[in-house]
């Protein structure tokens, strides 16, 4: 079997809209060009920071992070040579070079090389414009704030970091009028680990939050000279509270039997939404996605014909070999679910104050149910629940070794899961842009092993 | 060094267990500088931090990956050990992406069920802070403030009663920790001019960390005094950056000096590298907690400037007069706030301050650390003339 | 007066010896003795080799891992300073130093006045370091001296990409599985090391010219794709394996003066 894995850098695609990502991320960045071409403001942002507040008052967001992910399938100049590196792995030897740690995530690495080229243009898509400003947050992981500020040094324009304090140990007091409500969190659950509650932001982190976004919003206007329109912004937001009502009903289709997408074409087609939330065009391209997989669904038909087992991806995509997300399937096995950037319900519209709005919901979405980024035992309990939900008979769990989020809870979700629930696992080692950590042979024959397991083991019954 | 120092030192659980017994007074565990120990102190109890050991890794590779901090991962490994049982509480900040994972894994491993009210614990064997990650302004100043209010009413409820920590008791934590910092300023000082060496004032420093600061600040007087008598003597001097205090990175100021240098001052995660100033007493104690607290520059924390250069601006303005000529990192592996912010901070102090730089990583071993004395030789050799 | 220059290295000991600022004798000794041992055999062979008492050294420098255990030794300094300090001394248009021997390799860089002004060292995996390519002639059954001309003669190059000395062997072998020629693979070897020493010349910050000491600068195919990748040509001394040494003895001239 293991011949059989071609180096492409691109998966099978299992529905047909997922071929239309590519064509919006070239236009993406081809907007881009134009946007600084007309003299507009650029800002360098990250995924999990709501575009929303940057859409609405005209600054358009570039994300090193997905760059990042460009660089993972290009090598130099388009050439299909062997024997010429990928660009990521390029870019990354540049900034080992700088003095930044091999063990420092790929994204980062990856766009702080392209950064020190000193040729922005060079690069795959004609490269990203240099910012104008850079704009990241503290949720999620440590490196984004670190390493955006690395880049607004580098070239020398303001930089705003908006705070999500996330990560609670949600077993706090009970404080009179403020964490009043402490829901169990996956009390429906009846095996295992149920320890973990979620208890919604209190006050003062609304505040904290609100206060942020409001101050970012002075910073924008500062920088740009553009003005905050409050009537702009909540249009905006309407959008993207409508994209996420639509991107959750997605997920709803993907937990049918036979799965009607893959995991690979998950972690693809959530481009639009990550980093173009609040757009028309990200709001149609999901229309057209849920319409796909509605058919699919009643239609009864499945990614493969003869679906054996069902799994989960724990982790982001190894972005310089996509087609290893498909290795399972010509024995039946398929990945159906990705439980990372998840997605969570937004509070209720309150167009009067969209700025609080914005603050619950980034809140929300950091700081509780949003797997790899909540806590860890918050982030246990998301794959076991999305095991249960989308009837995973095992997992495949990304070691990412330079992205700590992913890896710290990967040995405890691989105990849970198996002790607890008899669902077994196995692992990708490497980083997800940099292929030289990567090594083929010994990943195969793990996972050649966890297959035979998986044909053995049956389905599991829920 | 004073032989008092020493015993809290080398044999630092035993000594606490034994204090323990005989104050009969609680004992909180703390992770990092950033843990609001002044509010420990007023609530009668004894805030201690929490260190790795040298010892085999028994039991952590079962529950947390080897890709982390190497300092964290033993600091684990003990407590599953049952090494850290003594602690009537753990106070765990959010310092990094592994620290803020550490209360899970403590809950798990050192299972505690503590007095609780409707199914919810009134003070939770782990207290977890969330310090905000931007620091400086009103912003965060409320947050904090909203966070330390819960902090203090956990530890209001230990053990199920509720025993209020009034102003006067944060006050009079204030003036004791305020001594301690006044202290360690003037143990900056004899460092300046030579009279202590980087080894032996982080050997001050340290016992600090594992035992009440009131019993601290005594040996300390008695200590600067007999220190202060000394002649001069130096190494070439250096300014150190790292992180994950503890006797096995201490050991690093060892080899320093072995190689002929000194540091004479540095930003790691004992409180004189961040307490330079005193909790202000004329403000309402706990705002002045806060406000003390939100000065740390944890390298987890960024600033709210526009144009951030935080890191070189802090090492600049310790090293203004102190003769220092070169400046090294000492991170743990995997310690990516530090190993981010080392390039454009190492260019900023060539550029500026014509001091060059040397990054050193460590696996927390001593045989590791010992490991990169070549380097730090050819380093010292290298800025001395 | 003679000065002597003992570098103490992961396999071999070498000796340089000095006199009125000349080079008088140079050795390298392989051996398995610990190092103050070896270390006294060598010299006492150079010795034997002038014809000359102990005693006749005014000062002996040593260098190299095992220098602390030269108890004969006058003085000690570090690899990274006898390299600059020897190889200044064969080409004082060396701005750029690297020394690639058994046990790692190392970048310096230095002021026109020949003072060392950055460097930078190999991370611990033994990928690009001598012994690497010693596993290397274990895994493809040659000998080290065959590598460098062998690999120069390759028409193609195989991948060896991984930055893991363990994985490349893995890589190694795919390649042997696949019918791959041993010199295409030898160059692939010798390019995935020089990349590995492009490396740390890039965190110097490469300046003109570029002096490459140690054991490993003797085989072509390295210093051949080390050019390539950085662009530049590489002095090469005739005897690259004893610029250490020779540095040690000019610290052991410098001392008595
Ligand atoms: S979450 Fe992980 S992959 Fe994403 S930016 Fe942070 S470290 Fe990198």
């Amino acid at each position: 079997m293991a011949e059989e894995v071609k180096k492409t850098a691109t998966s099978k695609k299992s529905v047909e809209t997922a071929r239309k990502v590519w064509p919006y991320v070239k236009e993406d960045y081809a907007m881009a060009h134009e946007w600084k071409a007309a003299g507009k403001p650029i800002a360098w942002t990250c995924a999990m920071l709501p575009k929303e507040l940057l859409q609405a008052m005209d600054v358009y967001p570039q994300n090193p992070e997905h760059y990042g992910v460009l660089t993972a399938m290009f090598r130099r100049g388009g050439s299909k040579d062997p024997n010429v590196v990928k660009e990521a792995v390029r870019f990354c030897k540049l900034a080992e070079e700088e003095g930044f740690a091999s063990y420092n995530c790929g994204y980062a690495r990856a766009t702080i090389g392209h950064a020190l080229t000193g040729d922005l243009k060079d690069a795959p898509l004609g490269g990203l414009e240099p910012p104008d400003m850079v704009i990241t947050t503290s949720c999620v992981c440590d490196q984004r704030g670190k390493w955006l500020r690395y880049l607004a040094q580098k070239f020398n324009v303001p930089f705003y970091l908006i705070d999500f304090p996330e990560r609670g140990s949600d077993l706090a007091y009970d404080m009179p009028g403020q964490r009043n409500a402490i829901l169990p969190y996956h009390s429906s659950l009846k095996r295992g680990v149920t320890d973990i509650y979620y208890s919604p932001p209190a006050d003062y982190e609304i505040d904290y939050v609100e206060c942020q976004w409001r101050d970012l919003a002075k910073f924008i206007e500062d920088v740009t000279g553009h003005k905050y329109d409050q009537d702009r912004f909540n249009e905006v937001m309407d959008l993207a509270y409508k994209t996420n009502e639509l991107r959750l009903e997605i997920l709803e289709y993907r937990k049918a039997v036979p799965a009607p997408m893959t995991s690979a074409d998950g972690l693809s087609v959530m481009y639009p939404g990550t980093y173009t939330s609040g757009t028309q065009r990200a709001y149609d391209f999901y229309v057209e996605l849920r319409d796909e997989l509605r058919q699919k669904v009643e239609d009864k038909l499945g990614v493969i014909p003869d679906e054996k087992f069902r799994m989960l991806w724990y982790g982001l995509g190894p972005w310089f070999n996509m087609a290893l997300m498909n290795y399972f399937e010509n024995i039946g096995g398929v990945f159906i679910y990705e439980p990372i950037y998840n997605l969570a319900p937004f509070p209720p519209r309150t167009p009067e104050n969209p700025f609080r709005e914005l603050a619950l919901r980034t809140l929300q979405q950091s700081g509780g149910m949003m797997g790899p980024m909540g806590s860890l035992g918050q982030t246990v309990s998301t794959l076991v629940n999305a095991a249960r939900d989308y009837k995973a008979a095992g997992i495949v769990l990304f070691y990412l070794i330079t992205c700590r989020p992913v890896v710290y809870p990967v040995v405890e979700i691989g105990r849970v899961l198996e002790e607890e629930f008899g669902i077994p696992s196995t692992t990708l080692e490497c980083d997800l842009v940099d292929e030289r950590s990567y090594n083929e042979a010994q990943t195969l024959t793990r996972w050649d092993a966890f297959a035979e397991q998986m044909l053995k083991k049956g389905p599991v019954a829920y | 060094m004073a032989v008092e120092f020493k015993k809290w030192l080398e044999n630092r659980h035993d000594v606490v267990k034994e204090w323990k017994e005989k104050n009969k007074k609680d004992v909180f565990g703390c992770l990092c500088c950033i843990t609001p120990e002044e509010i420990i102190y007023a609530a009668d109890a004894l805030p201690v931090r929490i260190t790795g050991s040298s010892e085999k890794l028994e039991m952590v590779d079962s529950r947390a990956p080897i890709y982390a901090c190497p300092f964290l991962r033993s600091c684990l490994d003990l407590a599953g050990r049952g090494i850290y049982d003594y602690l009537d509480g753990v106070v765990i900040p959010n310092a990094c992406d592994f620290t803020a994972r550490m209360d899970y894994w403590w809950r798990k491993l050192v299972p505690r069920a503590n007095p609780a009210q409707q199914g919810v614990e009134l003070c939770p064997y782990v207290l977890y802070i969330k310090h905000p990650e931007k620091i400086g302004g009103e912003m965060s100043f409320n947050y904090l403030r909203g966070e330390y209010r819960i902090f203090k009413q956990h530890l209001e409820r230990r053990r199920g009663h509720f025993k209020p920590i009034s102003d006067d008791m944060l006050s009079n934590a204030i003036s004791v920790y305020n001594e301690h910092y006044g202290l360690m300023e003037q143990l900056t000082q004899l460092r300046k001019r030579g009279l202590v060496s980087g080894s032996e004032a982080f050997e001050a420093e340290f016992a600090s960390l594992l035992m009440p600061k009131n019993e601290h600040n005594e040996l300390m007087k008695q200590y600067l005094g007999e220190v202060s008598q000394r002649e001069p003597k130096d190494g070439v001097r250096v300014y150190l950056l790292g992180g994950g205090v503890d006797q096995i990175s201490y050991m690093i100021y060892k080899v320093i000096e072995e190689c002929g240098g000194n540091v004479v001052y540095e930003d790691v995660g004992v409180g004189r590298s961040y307490f330079g100033r005193k909790i202000d007493t004329s403000k309402p104690p706990l705002d002045a907690i806060i406000e003390h607290r939100l000065d740390v520059r944890c390298p987890h924390c960024i600033t709210e400037d526009r144009f951030p250069e935080d890191r070189f601006i802090f090492a600049r303005d310790r090293i203004e007069g102190a003769n220092v000529k070169g400046v090294m990192w000492f991170a743990p592996l995997y310690c990516e706030c530090r190993n981010l912010e080392y390039p454009f901070t190492r260019d900023r102090l060539k550029e500026v301050l014509n001091i060059p730089a040397l990054y050193l990583e460590h696996d927390y071993t001593l045989e590791g650390i010992g490991q990169l004395k070549p380097r730090i030789e050819t380093f010292m050799e290298m800025v001395k003339s | 007066m003679l000065f002597a220059g003992i570098d103490v290295g992961a396999q071999s000991v070498k000796v340089a010896v000095l006199s009125d600022n000349k080079l008088v004798f140079s050795s390298t000794t392989v051996t398995d003795e610990e190092g103050g041992v070896a270390a006294r055999q060598a010299l006492d062979k150079a010795l034997v080799a002038l014809r000359l008492p102990l005693n006749s050294l005014t000062a002996v420098v040593s260098t190299g891992i095992g220098k602390d255990g030269v108890a004969f030794a006058t003085g000690k300094r570090t690899e990274e300073i006898c390299h600059s300090r020897g190889a200044y001394w064969l080409f004082p248009s060396a701005r750029t130093v690297l020394d690639v021997g058994a046990g790692g390799y190392r970048a310096m860089r230095l002021d026109n006045r020949g003072k060392l002004i950055d460097f930078a060292n190999n991370s611990k995996c033994a990928a690009g370091t001598g012994s690497f390519l010693d596993a290397v002639t274990r895994v493809l059954d040659t000998r080290l001296e065959e590598i460098g001309t062998m690999a120069v003669s390759a028409k193609k190059r195989a991948s060896v990409s991984s930055y893991c000395a363990v994985f490349a062997e893995s890589e190694i072998i795919g390649n042997i599985h696949r019918g791959v020629p041993k010199e295409c693979i030898l160059a692939g070897v010798c390019y995935s090391v020089a990349e590995r020493l492009a490396e740390v010349l890039h965190r110097v910050k490469i300046a003109k010219d570029i002096v490459m000491t140690g054991g490993v600068a003797q085989n072509i195919g390295v210093v051949k794709a080390l050019e390539e990748i950085v662009g530049l040509k590489a002095k090469v001394p005739h005897e690259p394996q004893i610029v250490g040494a020779l540095g040690a003895a000019l610290f052991a001239e410098e001392m008595s003066k």
